[in-house]
Order: C-alpha cells, then sequence, then structure tokens
C-alpha cells in the first residue's frame, strides 16, 4: 500500500454506483426471485369517503392460482404507528387516525387498501381481486383543507372535530401581533403551496418472509429506513422484535422521502408469508397508478401570511396562518412536517424579530401526506419568500435591497431565530449554525444581469412576452438531527437520530465500511469511500461500502432530510479515527517505538525521526488480523465503530434566480435561464452535489410551472397517471448556471453540510418570484402555482378587463 | 396494470388478418401503443389480439406515378420522418412532437388513423392535406377522403372487418404553403390545441384555397370549414386573419378538461389558427 494514494476527497471521482445502476445490472426489490415466492395484490377503494358494509371473498377464494384472500378483520395488528404527534409535550392535543394495515369499517380515501389476495402469479392475484365483493354506503368527501375545518363540512373521524388534527403554534404571538399593530406597512395575501405526487423511478414494493423453521421474519423493502421499520413494523405494528425481524433495503431507485414510512404493505406480506405457509416468500409490488394514491404526497398548504416594517425596507413581523393538509389518516411522521420542519424556518435568511405561526393539521379525503423532498422547508421558502417580494412591491423597494437589508449579518452566527429551533419546547437550543449571505446573492444578481432588468423586460415585451427575474435567497435545515432536539418528545419524534458507521481492515488490507444510513441514488458507496480513502490514506478500489441490512449493518436512522453527508460521514470519520488510533498503538508495538512516537501519513505509521521504521497499515492489518503477536490488552482485528450524534443542524444557503418569459396571448410561461449560487459548505465529490442541485431544482421547477395533484369535489384523483400528472422534462428546463460560495460548516469535522434538497427548496419560490414579476406590470399582485398556460391566461385575461 | 386474459396470434399476410378481423371480441394490434395502454387499465378486454405488426406489404412510403405518395399502414412515425413524407411541411413540423422516441418508434401511422384520439395530431394533418385512406376486407378495397374519414372521439368511417392498408397524400405543390402548430398538453404531450393550416396561392396575392383543420378541440379532428370560406380571395392581411381564424370553432362543442376548460381551449383554437396561418402563409413567401 503506497503512501502516495492520491487524496481524492473533494474531488469529482465518477461514482461507483453507475456502471451497475445505468447497465441495468441494480438489483431492485423487484428483481428478486425467491424459491416459492408467491404474489400479492390490494384491493384499493375506488371510493374517496365511504363506509363499509360487507367484503364477500367467496368467489375470489376460488379462482385460478389463489391461495389466500385477506380482508381486514384478518388482520391481529394495531392501527399503523404516527410517531411524530405536533408539541405532543406541550399538551397540543393531537387527534390521531392511521391506516390500519387494511381497512375494517370505512375507507377515507381513493386507494386505501380494503382486502388483498396472495395467489401463485402476479397475474392470478390481480385477476382476484376483480372477484372481491366490497359492500360500500358511499359519503360525501372533502378534499380542501381549509374548507373541511369550516362549521357543516363533511366528518372524517369521530375523534377530530372539524377534521382538525392539531392546532399548533410556534413564536411569540403578542409580540407579533404588536409589532403588526405598529407597523408602517403590512401586506397581507393568501398563498396557496399545492399537492405533489412523489415520483421516485422505482415504484415501491416489498417480498416478506416468514421462516418457520426458525421462527423469524424478513422483509426485503424498497425503503430509505430499514432499522428503523425493524421497530415500527416489528416492534410497533406486528410485535416482533428485533431479533426476530430482519429489514432488507436492496438498491433502492429513488424515493424522494416517500421511503421513509411505514406503510401497510410491509406487514401484509409478512403476514401472508406466515398466513400461506410452507416458509413462502410473498412479494407485492406497486404499479404507477397504485403509487399515485397509495403513497404519501407532498405538500397542500393553503397560508394566510402577514408581512409587516417599514418604509425603509426593515421587516419586523411575520405572521402566518397554514392549514395543512394531511390526508384521509396520518401517515408516520405526517404532523411533524408542516410544524416543526416549516414553521421553526419561516424567518428564513432574514433577522426579523418578531414571528408567530399557527398551523392547523387537518383531515380531508385524500391522499396522506409526509415528507416530500424538502419537507416543510420548500413551504417555508415559499412563504417567506413570496412575502418578501410582495413588501417590496408594496413599499416600492428593490427586491434584492429589501433582502440585503434584512439578511442576518455574518457576525450574527450561531443565530438563534424567534420561531426557530432555538425556542424548542425542552429547552435546547439550536442555532443557524454559519452564513454569509450578501456574496452569493451578490454573484447571482450579477450572473443575471439583474441590473438590466428593465432593459430586459422592454426588449421581451417587444417580441409579444412578458418577462420576469424571480430571485429565492434561501436556507436549508441539513443534517437532520441533534437527537436532544429531535428525539425530544413534543417537538421530535421521540426517537433519537444519530448514525453509525463500522469499519473493518481485513487481513489484505481491503477495507469494508457498513453504515447505517440508506441510500437511494446518491452515491454513498463512492462519497464515503472518498472520505475513508482520505482518512485511512487507501485507495478507493481497496474499499467497498455496504449497507441496508440489518443483520450486519450498525443500526442507523436512514437518509432523508439532508442528513448522510454531515451526520453519517462524521460517524465514518470518528470510525476511521478509531482505526487509525489502534493501528497507531499496533504500530508502536511492532517497531518497539511509544505511541506518541509514531507519526501517521497516509496509511503510512513510522517513528518520528527515522523514517525508515515503518509500518503500512497493509501490514498491521495483517498482523493484528493473525494475532500472533499483541500487546498485553490489545484485542486482534482492526475493526471498529463509532456512533455519532451531531450536537446541531447544518445551514447551506444561497441565491437562485429564475428568468421566465411569457406568452401574453397565450399564458404559455417559459424557464428562459436559471441562475443558482449553493454554499453547501465543503464538497465530498462537486459532481455529485452538482446532481444532487440539478435535480432538486429540476423537481422546483415542476412544482412551479408543470406538476400538480388534482382531486374532484368527490375525491376522486383526476391528476391520477402520468399523462394528467405534468413531471419535468430535460428539454423543458435551460442549463442551469451554477456557482457556489463555500462557508465550511463548523458543526462536523469535515466542514460539510448536505445538499439533498437544497435545490427543490430555494428553485419553487424562484420561479414563482419571476412569474409573478413578469405579471406585475399588468397590476397582477399574486398568482398561485402552478402556473399553466390555463392560469396564466386566465390572469392575465382578467387583468386586462378590470383594467379595460 | 395487467390485463385481462387473452388469446394472441400473428397474422402472417394482410389475407389471413382479414380472415380474423371483424369476430367479436377480436382486435387487431398494430404497435400497441394506443391499445395496450387501454388493456394495462382494463378499458379494453379483447378475447383475442391479431397482430399485424410483421405484414411486410403494409410497410413503408412509395411515391406513385401520378405525383402522389402513399404510406403503408404500419409505418411508423420514426419511418415517416426520414421518408419522402418529410417533404411535406405539415408532418415536417408535426412529427417530432409525437409523444416521445418509444411512441414514434413503436406508434404506427395506421393506428393514429384507426384509433381516433379527439387530440391526436395525425388526422389533423391528414385533413388539412386532403388524403386518402385506404381500406381492405374481404369484400375488397374501399377508399375514404379523410374529410368525414374522423366520426367523433375514437369513432371512425371503418368497418368492423376493415382494415387500413394505406395513406395517400396528394402531391406536393409549390404554390402551397403549410403549417402544424400546437399547444401541448405538458404530461401527456398530446395537443391542447394543433392545428394543421395548408393555405394555397394559385396565381397572385390572393389565396385561392385553405384547408385548416384543428384537432384537440372538439370530439375528433374537424375542417374548420368557416375560417377556410373567410380566407378564400383574401391578402392574408393580419386583420383579415385574425377576423377569420375567430370562426375556429364554430359548430363545435369545445372540450373542457382539467388541463384547459373549453373557455380557454375554443381561445386558444383561435390564437393557434391564427399564428398557423400566418406561419402557412409565411412560408409561402
Ligand atoms: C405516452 C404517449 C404519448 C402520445 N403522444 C401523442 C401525441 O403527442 N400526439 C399524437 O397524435 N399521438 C400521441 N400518442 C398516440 C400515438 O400516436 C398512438 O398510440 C399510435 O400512433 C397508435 O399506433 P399503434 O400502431 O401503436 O396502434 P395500436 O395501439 O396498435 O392500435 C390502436 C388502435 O388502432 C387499431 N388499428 C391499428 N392498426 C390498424 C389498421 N392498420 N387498421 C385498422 N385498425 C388498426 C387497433 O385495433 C386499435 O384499436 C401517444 C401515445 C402514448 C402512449
Amino acid at each position: 500500500m503506497a503512501t502516495d494514494v492520491q487524496d481524492v476527497l473533494g474531488t469529482s471521482v465518477k461514482r461507483v454506483e453507475d456502471p451497475r445502476f445505468i447497465t441495468g445490472q441494480g438489483r431492485y426489490v423487484d428483481d428478486i426471485k425467491l424459491t416459492g415466492m408467491a404474489h400479492l395484490a390490494i384491493l384499493r377503494s375506488p371510493y374517496a369517503h365511504a363506509n363499509i358494509r360487507s367484503v364477500d371473498t367467496s368467489r375470489a377464494k376460488g379462482m385460478p392460482g389463489v391461495l389466500a384472500v385477506i380482508v381486514g378483520a384478518d388482520i391481529p395488528y394495531n392501527p399503523l404507528p404516527m410517531v411524530w404527534p405536533a408539541g405532543g409535550a406541550s399538551g397540543i392535543q393531537n387527534n390521531v387516525s392511521t391506516p390500519r394495515v387494511l381497512a375494517t369499517d370505512s375507507v377515507k380515501w381513493t386507494g386505501e387498501g380494503v382486502a388483498a389476495v396472495v395467489a401463485e402469479t402476479p397475474e392470478q392475484a390481480v385477476d382476484a381481486l376483480e372477484a372481491i365483493e366490497v359492500d360500500y354506503e358511499p359519503l360525501p368527501a372533502v378534499v380542501d383543507a381549509e374548507k373541511a375545518t369550516q362549521p357543516g363540512a363533511v366528518q372524517l373521524h369521530e375523534n377530530a372535530p372539524n377534521n382538525v388534527v392539531f392546532d399548533w403554534s410556534v413564536g411569540d404571538k403578542d409580540g407579533t401581533e404588536k409589532a403588526l399593530a405598529e407597523a408602517e406597512v403590512v401586506v397581507r395575501e393568501r398563498l396557496v403551496n399545492h399537492r405533489l405526487i412523489p415520483n421516485p423511478m422505482e415504484v415501491r414494493g416489498d417480498i416478506g418472509w416468514y421462516n418457520p423453521g426458525t421462527d423469524e421474519y424478513t422483509i426485503w423493502m424498497s425503503s430509505q429506513t430499514p432499522h428503523i421499520q425493524r421497530l415500527l413494523v416489528g416492534i410497533f405494528l406486528m410485535g416482533i422484535p428485533e431479533h426476530k425481524l430482519r429489514c432488507i433495503a436492496p438498491d433502492v431507485g429513488g424515493a424522494f422521502g416517500t421511503k421513509i414510512f411505514c406503510y401497510a404493505d410491509y406487514a401484509l406480506v409478512l403476514f401472508a408469508s406466515k398466513l400461506i405457509g410452507g416458509g413462502r416468500p410473498v412479494k407485492w409490488i406497486e404499479s404507477r397508478r397504485e403509487s399515485y394514491g397509495s403513497t404519501i404526497h407532498g405538500r397542500d398548504h393553503i397560508t394566510y401570511v402577514e408581512i409587516a416594517g417599514k418604509r425603509d425596507g426593515e421587516v419586523t413581523g411575520v405572521k402566518v396562518k397554514t392549514y395543512a393538509n394531511l390526508g384521509g389518516r396520518l401517515s408516520t411522521i405526517g404532523p411533524g412536517i408542516p410544524t416543526t420542519l416549516y414553521a421553526r424556518v419561516l424567518s428564513g435568511c432574514y433577522k426579523i424579530p418578531n414571528v408567530y405561526a399557527e398551523v392547523t393539521g387537518v383531515y380531508t379525503n385524500t391522499t396522506f401526506v409526509d415528507a416530500y423532498r424538502g419537507a416543510g422547508r420548500p413551504e417555508a421558502t415559499y412563504v417567506i419568500e413570496r412575502a418578501m417580494d410582495l413588501f417590496a412591491n408594496e413599499i416600492g423597494m428593490d427586491k434584492a435591497e429589501l433582502r440585503r437589508k434584512n439578511f442576518i449579518p455574518k457576525d450574527a452566527f450561531p443565530y438563534d431565530n424567534p420561531s426557530g429551533l432555538g425556542t424548542a419546547v425542552n429547552g435546547e437550543k439550536i442555532y443557524v449554525d454559519s452564513g454569509d449571505y450578501e456574496p452569493a446573492m451578490d454573484m447571482a444578481l450579477k450572473t443575471a444581469g439583474y441590473a438590466d432588468l428593465e432593459a430586459k423586460r422592454a426588449e421581451a415585451k417587444s417580441r409579444g412576452k412578458l418577462l420576469g427575474m424571480g430571485l429565492s435567497t434561501y436556507i436549508e435545515v441539513c443534517g437532520v438531527a441533534p437527537s436532544k432536539w429531535i428525539g425530544a418528545v413534543g417537538e421530535g419524534w421521540g426517537a433519537a437520530m444519530w448514525e453509525s458507521s463500522n469499519i473493518k481492515v481485513h487481513l489484505t488490507g481491503k477495507i469494508i465500511v457498513t453504515m447505517g444510513t440508506q441510500p437511494q441514488g446518491q452515491g454513498h458507496e463512492t462519497t464515503y469511500a472518498q472520505i475513508i480513502s482520505h482518512e485511512l490514506g487507501v485507495p478507493m478500489d481497496d474499499i467497498v461500502i455496504q449497507h441496508s441490512d440489518t443483520q450486519g449493518t450498525p443500526f442507523g436512522y436512514g437518509s432523508y432530510g439532508s442528513r448522510t453527508s454531515s451526520v453519517g460521514s462524521t460517524a465514518a470519520v470518528k470510525a476511521a479515527d478509531k482505526i487509525r488510533d489502534k493501528a497507531r498503538r499496533y504500530a508502536a508495538h511492532m517497531l518497539e517505538a511509544s505511541y506518541d512516537d509514531i507519526e501517521v501519513e497516509g496509511a503510512e505509521y513510522r517513528v518520528k525521526g527515522s523514517p525508515d521504521k515503518k509500518k503500512t497499515l497493509q501490514e498491521i492489518a495483517f498482523a493484528l488480523d493473525l494475532g500472533f503477536s499483541l500487546p498485553v490488552g490489545m484485542e486482534p482485528y482492526l475493526d471498529e465503530t463509532a456512533y455519532y450524534d451531531t450536537p446541531n443542524c447544518t445551514w447551506p444557503f444561497g441565491t437562485h434566480i429564475a428568468i421566465v418569459e411569457i406568452d401574453e396571448d397565450t399564458g404559455e410561461t417559459e424557464l428562459k435561464r436559471y441562475i443558482a449560487v449553493d454554499d453547501v459548505g465543503k464538497k465530498i465529490n462537486p459532481m455529485i452535489v452538482d446532481g444532487q442541485l440539478h435535480g432538486g431544482i429540476a423537481q422546483g421547477v415542476g412544482q412551479a410551472l408543470w406538476e400538480t395533484a388534482i382531486y374532484g369535489d368527490d375525491g376522486q384523483l383526476l391528476s391520477g397517471s402520468m399523462m394528467d400528472y405534468a413531471l419535468p422534462r430535460a428539454s423543458w428546463l435551460p442549463n442551469f448556471e451554477l456557482d457556489e460560495t463555500v462557508t465550511p460548516s463548523p458543526v462536523n469535522p469535515l466542514g460539510v453540510k448536505g445538499v439533498g434538497e437544497a435545490g427543490c427548496i430555494a428553485s419553487t419560490a424562484a420561479v414563482a418570484n419571476a412569474v409573478n414579476d413578469a405579471l406585475a406590470p399588468l397590476g397582477i399582485k399574486h398568482l398561485d402555482m402552478p402556473f399553466t398556460a390555463q392560469t396564466v391566461w386566465r390572469a392575465i385575461q382578467s387583468a386586462k378587463g378590470a383594467r379595460a | 396494470m395487467i390485463p385481462n386474459t387473452f388469446d394472441y396470434q400473428r397474422a402472417t399476410s394482410l389475407d389471413e388478418a382479414l380472415g380474423l378481423v371483424g369476430t367479436p371480441g377480436t382486435k387487431v394490434i398494430a404497435g400497441g401503443m394506443s391499445l395496450l395502454p387501454l388493456m394495462k387499465l382494463r378499458l379494453a378486454n379483447p378475447e383475442r389480439l391479431v397482430d399485424i405488426g410483421r405484414l411486410a406489404e403494409l410497410r413503408g412510403v412509395r411515391q406513385l406515378d401520378d405525383g402522389r405518395l402513399a404510406i403503408g399502414a404500419l409505418t411508423t412515425y420514426d419511418e415517416l420522418a426520414s421518408s419522402p413524407a418529410q417533404h411535406y411541411g405539415l408532418i415536417r413540423d408535426a412529427l417530432p412532437d409525437i409523444g416521445d422516441v418509444q411512441i414514434r418508434n413503436r406508434g404506427t401511422v395506421g393506428g393514429a388513423v384507426a384509433h381516433c384520439d379527439p387530440a391526436s395530431d395525425l388526422p389533423a394533418v391528414l385533413l388539412a392535406l386532403d388524403a386518402e385512406i385506404v381500406a381492405r376486407s374481404k369484400r375488397g378495397e374501399q377508399v375514404y377522403a379523410a374529410d368525414g374519414f374522423f366520426r367523433g372521439a375514437f369513432e371512425t368511417a371503418l368497418a368492423d372487418d376493415e382494415l387500413i392498408t394505406e395513406i395517400r397524400l396528394p402531391g406536393p405543390r409549390d404554390d402551397a404553403g403549410s403549417a402544424f402548430l400546437a399547444l401541448s398538453q405538458r404530461a401527456s404531450g398530446y395537443s391542447i390545441v394543433g392545428v394543421a393550416v395548408v393555405v394555397i396561392k394559385e396565381n397572385g396575392s390572393a389565396i385561392t384555397q385553405a384547408n385548416i383543420a384543428l384537432t384537440g378541440v372538439g370530439d375528433a379532428p374537424y375542417r374548420a370549414r368557416a375560417v377556410e370560406a373567410a380566407l378564400l380571395g383574401n391578402e392574408g392581411t393580419p386583420e383579415s386573419i385574425a377576423a377569420a381564424a375567430a370562426h375556429a370553432t364554430d359548430g363545435v362543442t369545445v372540450a373542457g378538461d382539467i388541463h384547459a376548460d373549453s373557455e380557454y381551449r375554443a381561445a386558444m383554437a383561435i390564437t393557434y389558427t391564427k399564428r398557423a396561418i400566418e406561419a402557412a402563409l409565411g412560408r409561402l413567401g
């Protein structure tokens, strides 16, 4: 092992995963075919709201190949766990109703599971579903969160009067109301952040296997959280303790948050495998259409925002009332998203002294809503960034200058924001760790040619186009999350959120690293290998990163919330520290020197002042593994595990600018340019960072311009397939113009922050501000997303009508 | 997303295929791009599929002696794009935006015409070109004019036992300008409004013939006769074009859905008709 191993940390090495992913050799759940495997299909409710009078399965049971037909009453488990109540410890009532593995008495949205068939083939299972007869008593439905809370609205659950899940608030109510009352200017607006359907390339799916020989269960699952699922599915739902359930997440083809949660099908396939007997595994694979109704949705807020301040641009208060649509029943952490992860970052990158937010979580006859890429933070960014533009327009101030005036100054960090994590119920404070917002904004303004905006507008106008430029100066919270915060009952989900890493240096010097985090396409096998290569001086080729199996990887909380690079990587660095330390102790023994006299450079351990007296990590590992000669008290083998609980979150920031052009006659809106200057701290692999930004930006632009989940008043999902739900395509987007500033995070040794969600947190607001900027000359104050051609055309028509 | 059970038979000759179509429960499959999605959703449940996909006699594009172009029913969009049909401006305009690469590689001209989706692009192109649709059955050959063939949503003049064998386009002419413009529904790529225009100035500056067809607007692609009439003898000033285009939806019940309600769709039919006429005239020079 040479000492001249090239340091790959911070370089754009190619992703080690890609050869298998792009040549069709990845191994996803549906690629796994086990001996004797049977197939399960789920009958889903066609009604958004109905009572179930009876389910007749007799005909289905006689269909070819059918092994079992299961209804809700057959299943002995409790309803699914919901582990993140909103502010529970502060006495806030959460009126909880979660789905059952299969519905028993009633259905609350189209897509809720009612019965299941297990058959020899997937085709037979689907055929038999059609032979199940369910007698429904259809009920009226409600799909709009604000309307659902009004008197006389359809009621979904007896324990939730007015369909309210919770009324939660944060910040200083009196102070904020006083600030509003005394302000020179107050701007008020109603903002709709519409519902989205996440679309990972791989839909969900799982295989359950009950081994009657050992009385143990195994599940292969497309999941972001195999370790957490062992707790939720095993202990919370089925009553199976950790030593009896093994969870394996093979390659996962994207998730965007949807695969964090505990879904009914996990328990269903395990239950079914035991039911049909013979140790036969049972596979369930979701169809895309099924996914649209039965895997979680995202966003869906209706918000009343009030922003107050002085005519010179000083913003003095923000008050928000949000109705958060949580669906027909609650998903695993549904209430946590529009509360802690939303309202606590409502003031964004601004120093706003008074912030107060009330959030009402609401049941409606729609698919459940939970964390979707960004989870609360895109919604918060949308509110504050739209509010800043509305305020700037009202006082006639330049939008960039308004932002500059209100930025948290760079010498104010760590900063304790007034609705922020610093006010957490249990007293533990979380600060905004670092930031320097002006340079990023100035870079973006320069690239975008912001100074020439009016000339650009005039030139576009001469072509019949309305041009608009929109800013989004965002921050995001990464590194979810310090256990002291997220684990605090009443603020988080009652569990911890540390990470883990185990490193084994084998006899030949090859290294196997096992991690508690769980990739879904982000490239963890590359970035962790870069880190370990840097830490131990070993080439990447000699390192393999393993994950995703509760048997063989240390417990970890999985990957979401942009946590892997800051929390997971730090666990890996700490495990490498332990390896280096033990290797150094053993080198001292081998070289007959004292520990303090051993200096380490890369993989070389040598005696200070005698450079030829040295051992490589490989030699040390070899000797330690054989264990023939060990110093007193030292165990053989180079095998170390570290667990890491981050003391704080990390806070990327930046400025994104969108430039759009609108066809005045048709309302068609085109994104012409997109400029993003992001500060994500130090980068482990800049190419992967760019990739995350590209995807995130596209996703956020998709929300602003095209994507929208549409329900009919009867609760039918009208945008129920890709023929009606418009995902962004590469050809609709300009080349993104990316740039950076680098402010290392003080929170972790690598100085990294995280980047998984930044793109979509920033971009939706940037595009929304750009479209509204383009429409402003027509007298339009605010238009809600998505800016489909029809929506924009209608706004233009009515503005022209109003002026004519 | 799994279809019902069905029998499958691959036809090895046109005669064999003609012997099989028309029996109840039987459906012909060409590229499968429209039929298979319906079957996977169990909205179509044929008992038997007759696959005509490998009938070489229905494939390819030939120039007829009289200058007309004959397009075999099994010609895919992709094949069409690199055939002599590319010399028709309308086809050049419309093809690249139909579906995606996979759809254009498998979707056939005959399938698109037979399926008659209310928002299908090719029927509008054929209407504006005054194309002919040639069908065969055991009873013999039947030639349909495009105008009148597209009867309603998923409904054509084709008889149950007939197969489309060929589409014929009139020969190209120098005094014609044409253009196809569409506003697409972002998710599906189908047209909310698609307008195919051919304008002819036989000699001089006035329009002597205008063929204008719209898709996506009504329950089937149609010829906008009132627009055509208003353009005749016209020089094509902006005002006269706008006045003519205002008739784009005359006599049509304009469709509405979650992407475009009937008010917006009607307005876009007019705007896009105006723009397509301008583009066609622009190409005439
Ligand atoms: C994702 C997607 C996007 C699309 N986007 C567009 C678009 O933007 N614009 C557009 O215009 N179209 C679009 N289409 C439709 C596409 O053009 C048609 O599906 C395709 O051309 C149909 O041809 P096919 O050979 O696949 O027909 P098939 O699916 O095989 O058949 C369709 C129907 O025609 C019948 N049929 C087929 N061939 C014949 C024949 N020779 N004689 C008699 N009957 C026959 C079949 O029995 C069936 O009823 C899209 C389709 C998809 C799936």
